[in-house]
């Protein structure tokens, strides 16, 4: 087993299943999903409601497991790490943006950048990277306002910069403008193209924007538990 | 869809987390009632214990002295008692110790009862006792006891039937004439209800009891014909205060002059009564009442004293053998107007003498100048026996001058002025006479005999009224009765005096029955008066499980306060849908009622099992507290209401508080939840108000400290829960200062985030919620701490130190049967019957006068009627020790024991008392006062100086002089104590018990009495730290309920940081920390509130406080708190927290 957090690499899915148990009998979600990342590319995965996006989505960063199939970033395989090294995972290789930002309302913006860094017993580097993000992410001079002083985008860009403070090759959001408007969103929507293309980390949102999905450079659409290519227009 | 249908889906959609809620309240409304139901459970026992043991009476007449028994009939005519009261029985009730032939021990506190078969019902319900001479029933308590069955022998010692008072020339002292043996035999055990039970003392929850028949004891022990007890049964079944009025009037027309201790005697001439004493002397009472009759006769009424010389004889004789022999002599008192009541002697020429005799003058009979060849001027010696300070007889002598010499002629000539002394006047001649006193009599002359035969017990001195008091008192006294008889005598010898029976209705009138101590107690009507106010421990249990209650309503308004917590969202929805803000605050008051209601109906099952669970503690591991009192569960309807509201109550009223916080809530703000709304909320929250609260409540608790520390005004118990309650408030006010006011805080290199820090803000967020967790645990502590700071270690109890709680003293004895003589001397001890006077060297014994009452130690659960009283001898106000915790101001550097001289400008009589007895016992204090009946009427203590921690627990303490003044002699001392070195002390205690046996003697050395105390008092302490234990229960659910609580509502928070790559290790860390913190603090206020309320204790008591004891239980609970809340988060904190995350 390679080291899960200095190993570097590609991300590769392969054959991806999961299937739900429920009172009708099991009900598969993702039904063989293959998919395959390089660092610095980012793609879209579009779909209807209940796809499994989110699923997918969990998996590779993760936080759910397959019924089978593999996810391995580099040489790790996710699916296999337990404990402290699955929490190593995440906290170095992985970034995430959920819709809701899931920002601590007891911690300022700039605590809640660093807090994965507390995880790591690494807080006082993590807040001076976290200052460096915030300013990054165009919230300078907002670090010590609590999240609910801060607007929904303003919340989001925050939630970006803690997903980047660990310095992680994938960043995984889950449909991360899905509560903001149009206006907002957009400004949201660059920064994760210019992030990932700054920093070089796979980038995969998740999403119901089409708009949205055109930005990255591969648009993935699932359907029947499984990924296929979108047409770009 | 209405809203009670609405009201109903949202109970059964949330019945998981209502259904916790609910239990949770349960809890606490089940401690609440639970506590009032112990409470009622000590006054129901107490109650049913007082109503069981006075059988069908209401009314009890318990004489000093005896009565005739006939009085039961006499009282049984008079108008009007057939109607109102029915029954009556004369008992005799006589204490005693008992023993078998068998048997080494020799059990005090048994009560004998005499009654006649037909009468005996009046003691309750049990097997007939028709028993047969020297025959007689035991109750099972007493059979056990002995290990008594039917046949066998059993032995009692009781006092023997006195005719004069043991302090004085005629009484008997030595335990050989004051005790008797009386040998039964068992022909019945009778169970220990209803009849077996029957006591008038409150004292003796389990009395000991021996029934013979009447006719054959009141025989045997020289008292035919007598009862000192009278029993009446009221028709009505109250038997208040008004019907003893009305008894005692019906007993004043029935009883007699002999009923109050007087015999008239008409000389044959019928021109003199004499009003005599059945008890050789008369009381001031019963000479007033005799003058008094004769005034409003029309008689004259001269006061005689007649005393005994050993020898009369001329000064300058070199001996007593020259002189006459054991001579009675006699003084007559002036009348107010100034002449002897009518009686005249005269000369020998037939003129009066003059009997202005003054302290030196004496009048000699004719007889007497004749045999001594002595004339007026001469001088004469009188040798005579005089009573000692220590009770025993002592010869000393007196000159006088002759100032006449007295015809043989009218009263001089017979004994008319004497009454009559057995073993004396009744002797047909000197030589048989068997006084109580030595007699030598060899010193008998024949014309000695002559002289008997001739007049009798003629005086053949006469001497003033002054040298006769003189000669009657103890040394050291000078208020001993004296009067031997009044004689009633008209103007003029011609005249002569009316029939007995004139006088006899006068003297009747005149001599009130409760002068001599004949007052009907409402029995039943105190009995139920002190069951009412138990010996406190139902108040004190109600007041020690205030902390409790407290915890326990705050457990029921947190749990209650969550479940409207959890449905701010629903608020919201139900106002964006166009539900008026009143409509959503009464669905909502409605749905927390409801639950409220169904918590505290699951409370009250669970609050009788809560009570039952504690008085089983108290019967099985607190035993020692209880003694043979049996302690029944007794649930009542107002207990179960009152309870049952104040939960009811506090559950609404903290729905109405969380609806409150919630009612200018925006339906958009409460949309976010209750996180998002307090989030908003925490930023608005400011520290000035709990800051300033905190601060007034630190400043009133310093005063309070202040003044009872060094004021020493304010009284303890008032000082503790003031002290108490202000610390707490204080620092749980400061508690949420400190929770409150979120900052934003500025990090610098350095001064990282940690998990640490995020636990502290994690209970930051939550502050109510975390205030309330932090006051819950916090009481607890408080309890456990004051408890531990209020234990005594009764192997460190010191008893060698003067100022110790045992005074210095090594062994206390008590007597069930008075010692008529004081062990304090050698002389004492020899006349007691002692002896081997060598195990005594090197000792110090004080004996102590005891007047009856109940015991005011913590050792009685009743609230004693009326305290036992100690008399303290001078030698023991001079000798001082023991340490007074509190007195009255007094002058100079005087010792306080000096407070006892004397009364006081009101009238009252000064007492002393231990603090805890009076304190929680008599629930009385300092410079307060309590009126108890007395041999003469009311007396009014008032209590002067309070010790700590002694080993008078169960009585008051007054001086001698005072007690024997208004309480009588005690009839002897009952109570002493020894000052010996360590290894005398076990020679000290076997030769009191060898020479006291027959008096039923109790022997202890005062560290046990000490720790039987203490021992109690530690049971009182263990209880109140189960209490504290059951507090912590509370808390500790609490604590797991918040705990839980935050984890659910943080679940996508929680997720979030395992999603961020936190462990789940770390994850419970920072969980468990933020409760850790809470029970950290509530731990720390409620253990420095406990000791800064017992500081003025533990300053005052010098108590030895078990730090390291203390210490190691606090950070046992910190332990297991810790412990339980990581066990609690790791199975709370799971993998599934992050499908919380993926869900939302």
């Amino acid at each position: 087993m390679t080291d899960a957090s200095t190993e570097a690499g590609v991300l590769r899915v392969s054959q991806l299943c999961k299937t739900y148990s429920s009172p009708a009998g099991p009900h598969g979600v993702l039904s063989g999903v293959d998919l395959g990342v390089e660092p610095g590319e980012t793609v879209a995965i579009v779909g209807a409601s209940g796809c499994g996006k989110s699923t997918l989505l969990n998996i590779i960063g993760s936080l759910d497991r397959p019924t089978s199939g593999t996810v391995r970033l580099g040489d790790v395989d996710v699916a296999a790490l337990e404990g402290d090294r699955l929490a190593e995972f995440r906290r170095k290789r992985v970034g995430f943006v959920f819709q809701d930002h899931h920002l601590l309302p007891q911690c300022t913006a700039i605590e809640n950048v660093a807090l994965p860094t507390v995880a790591s017993n690494d807080a006082v580097n993590g807040l001076r990277r976290a200052a460096d993000l915030l300013s990054r992410v165009g919230l300078e001079g907002r670090e010590n306002d609590f999240p609910q002083r801060l607007s929904g985008g303003e919340r989001q860009r925050v939630a970006v910069a803690r997903a980047l403070v660990n310095d992680p090759s994938l960043l995984l959001c889950d449909e991360p403008t899905g509560n903001l408007d149009r206006a907002t969103a957009s400004p949201v929507a660059d920064l994760f193209c210019e992030v990932a293309a700054e920093r070089h980390v796979m980038l995969i949102v998740v999403t119901h924007n089409l708009e949205l999905a055109r930005r990255f450079s591969r648009c993935l659409e699932l359907r029947d538990g499984r990924l296929s290519p979108v047409h770009q227009p | 869809m209405t809203l009670a249908r609405f009201l109903l889906r949202s109970l059964w959609h949330y019945r998981r987390t209502h259904a916790a809620v609910v239990a949770g309240a349960a809890v606490g409304v089940a401690v609440v009632i639970g506590s009032l139901l112990v409470g009622d459970s000590f006054t129901g026992s107490l109650r049913h214990l007082a109503l069981r043991r006075l059988g069908r009476a209401d009314f009890a007449l318990t004489a000093p002295g005896f009565f005739r028994a006939a009085l039961a009939e006499d009282l049984r005519a008079q108008n009007g008692f057939s109607a109102e009261f029915g029954e009556v029985a004369a008992v005799l009730a006589l204490d005693a110790a008992a023993t078998t032939p068998t048997s080494s021990v020799r059990l005090p506190h048994v009560s004998v009862w005499a009654v006649n078969p037909s009468e005996a019902p009046m003691l309750g319900r049990g097997p007939a006792l028709a028993l047969d001479d020297r025959h007689a029933a035991v109750n099972q308590t007493l059979a056990d006891e002995l290990s008594l069955r039917t046949g066998d022998t059993l032995i009692l010692s009781l006092a023997r039937a006195a005719t004069a008072p043991s302090a004085s020339l005629f009484g008997r002292r030595s335990l050989n004439e004051t005790v008797e043996r009386v040998s039964l035999v068992i022909a019945r055990i009778v169970p220990d209800e209803g009849l077996g039970g029957f006591s008038l003392r409150s004292d003796r929850p389990r009395p000991r009891n021996v029934y013979v028949a009447y006719d054959w004891f009141a025989r045997r022990i020289d008292r035919a014909g007598q009862a000192n007890v009278l029993l009446v049964h009221a028709n009505s079944g109250r038997g208040d205060d008004a019907e003893a009025g009305r008894l005692s009037a019906m007993l004043a027309g029935a009883v007699t002059p002999e009923d109050c201790g007087v015999r008239l005697v008409q000389r044959a001439d019928r021109h003199v009564i004499s009003v005599e004493s059945l008890n050789t002397v008369l009381s001031s009472r019963q000479v007033a009442a005799a003058r008094e009759a004769a005034r409003g006769c029309g008689y004259r009424a001269a006061r005689t004293s007649i005393y005994l010389a050993n020898t009369i004889a001329k000064a300058d004789a070199e001996s007593d053998e020259g002189g006459i022999p054991y001579s009675t002599i006699a003084a007559l008192a002036d009348d107010e107007d100034g002449e002897a009541g009518g009686i005249a002697l005269v000369g020998e020429d037939g003129v009066p003498v003059d009997m202005n005799l003054g302290p030196e003058g004496i009048l000699l009979n004719t007889w007497a100048a004749a045999d001594l060849g002595a004339k007026a001027g001469d001088a004469v010696a009188i040798s005579f026996y005089r009573i000692g300070a220590d009770a025993t007889l002592n010869t000393d002598s007196r000159r006088f001058v002759v100032r006449g010499i007295v015809a043989m002629v009218g009263p001089a000539a017979g004994d008319d002025l004497i009454p009559q002394f057995q073993g004396i006047t009744d002797a047909t001649s000197m030589r048989q006479w068997k006084p109580p006193f030595p007699l030598d009599l060899g010193r008998i002359r024949p014309k000695d005999e002559v002289y008997w035969q001739e007049h009798g017990a003629a005086p053949k001195a006469f001497i003033s009224p002054q040298t006769a008091q003189d000669l009657w008192s103890r040394t050291g006294q000078v208020e001993s009765p004296w009067v031997t008889s009044v004689r009633i005598a008209a103007d003029s010898p011609e005249q002569g005096v009316a029939p007995l029976e004139v006088y006899a209705a006068a003297l009747r009138r005149a001599l009130k029955p409760q002068d001599v101590g004949l007052t009907f107690r409402p029995v039943r009507a105190e009995s139920l008066r002190a069951a009412e106010g138990s010996s406190d421990f139902a108040s004190l249990f109600l007041g020690l499980s205030s902390f409790l209650v407290l915890a326990a309503g705050l457990l029921v308004g947190l749990l209650l306060r969550l479940s409207v917590e959890t449905r701010t969202r629903d608020a919201g929805i139900m106002l964006a849908t166009g539900f008026a803000p009143g409509t959503v605050a009464r669905t909502f008051l409605a749905e927390g009622g409801t639950l409220a209601v169904v918590a505290v109906f699951a409370g009250i099952p669970l609050a009788v099992a809560y009570a039952a669970g504690i008085l089983w503690a108290l019967r099985t591991r607190w035993v020692g507290l209880l003694g043979p009192f049996a302690l029944e569960l007794h649930v009542t309807a107002t207990s179960l209401v009152i309870g049952a509201a104040v939960g009811l109550i506090l559950a609404m009223a903290a729905v109405v508080w969380a609806l409150w916080v919630l009612r200018r809530k925006t339906a958009v703000s409460l949309l976010t939840g209750w996180r998002g709304l307090q989030a908003a909320e925490n930023l608005r929250h400011g520290r000035r108000v709990p800051m300033l609260i905190a601060s007034v409540a630190l400043a009133a608790a310093a005063v309070v400290l202040c003044v009872a520390l060094f004021g020493k005004a304010m009284e303890p118990p008032t000082a503790f829960f003031a002290i108490g309650g202000l610390m707490l408030v204080a620092m749980l006010a400061g508690t949420v200062a400190l929770l409150a006011g979120e900052r934003p805080s500025h990090p610098r290199a350095g001064q990282g985030l940690s998990l640490e820090s995020l636990a502290l803000r994690g209970a930051r967020r939550r502050r109510t919620r975390s205030a309330l967790t932090t006051a819950l645990l916090a009481s607890a502590a408080f309890t456990i701490v004051t408890v531990a700071a209020n234990r005594i270690d009764p192997t460190q109890l010191d008893t060698s130190s003067r100022s110790g709680g045992a005074g210095g003293f090594a062994i206390m004895a008590d007597t069930e049967l008075p010692i008529h003589v004081d062990l304090a001397t050698a002389a004492g001890r020899q006349a007691a019957g002692f002896g081997d006077e060598a195990a005594f060297q090197g000792t110090t014994v004080l004996s102590f006068r005891v007047s009856d009452g109940d015991d005011a130690s913590c050792l009685n659960l009743q609230q004693p009627q009326s305290p036992r009283i100690v008399g303290l001898p001078p030698a023991f106000i001079e000798r001082g020790g023991f340490a007074f915790s509190q007195t009255v101001p007094h002058h100079g550097e005087g010792d306080p024991w000096r407070l006892l001289d004397g009364t006081l400008d009101d009238g009252s009589v000064p007492v002393v008392g231990d603090e805890a007895s009076v304190r929680w016992i008599l629930k009385s204090g300092l410079n307060r006062t309590i009126t108890v009946p007395g041999a003469n009427g009311p007396v009014t203590l008032r209590i002067v100086g309070l010790l700590r921690g002694s080993l008078w627990q169960s009585e008051l303490l007054m001086s001698e002089r005072n007690l024997t003044r208004f309480f009588g002699d005690g009839g002897g001392y009952r109570r002493f104590l020894v000052e010996a070195a360590p290894q005398r002390q076990a020679h000290v205690m076997a030769a009191l018990r060898e020479g006291l046996e027959d008096a039923g003697i109790e022997v202890r050395r005062t560290a046990d009495v000490l720790s039987a105390y203490a021992g109690v008092q530690n049971t009182y302490l263990a209880a109140f730290q189960a209490l504290g234990g059951l507090g912590l229960v509370l808390g500790t659910f609490a604590v797991a309920t918040v705990l839980l609580r935050n984890i659910v509502e943080r679940r996508g928070e929680l997720g979030l940081m395992l999603a961020l790559g936190f462990t789940r290790r770390q994850v419970v860390r920072l969980v468990a920390a933020e409760t850790v913190v809470l029970i950290a603090a509530g731990l720390a206020i409620g253990t420095v509130a406990g000791l800064l309320a017992a500081a003025p204790h533990m300053v005052q008591a010098k108590a030895d406080v078990p730090w390291l004891q203390l210490g190691g239980t606090m950070a046992g609970i910190m332990a297991l708190a810790i412990a339980a809340c990581v066990l609690v988060t790791q199975r709370a904190v799971g993998p599934d927290l992050l499908a919380a995350i993926r869900s939302e």
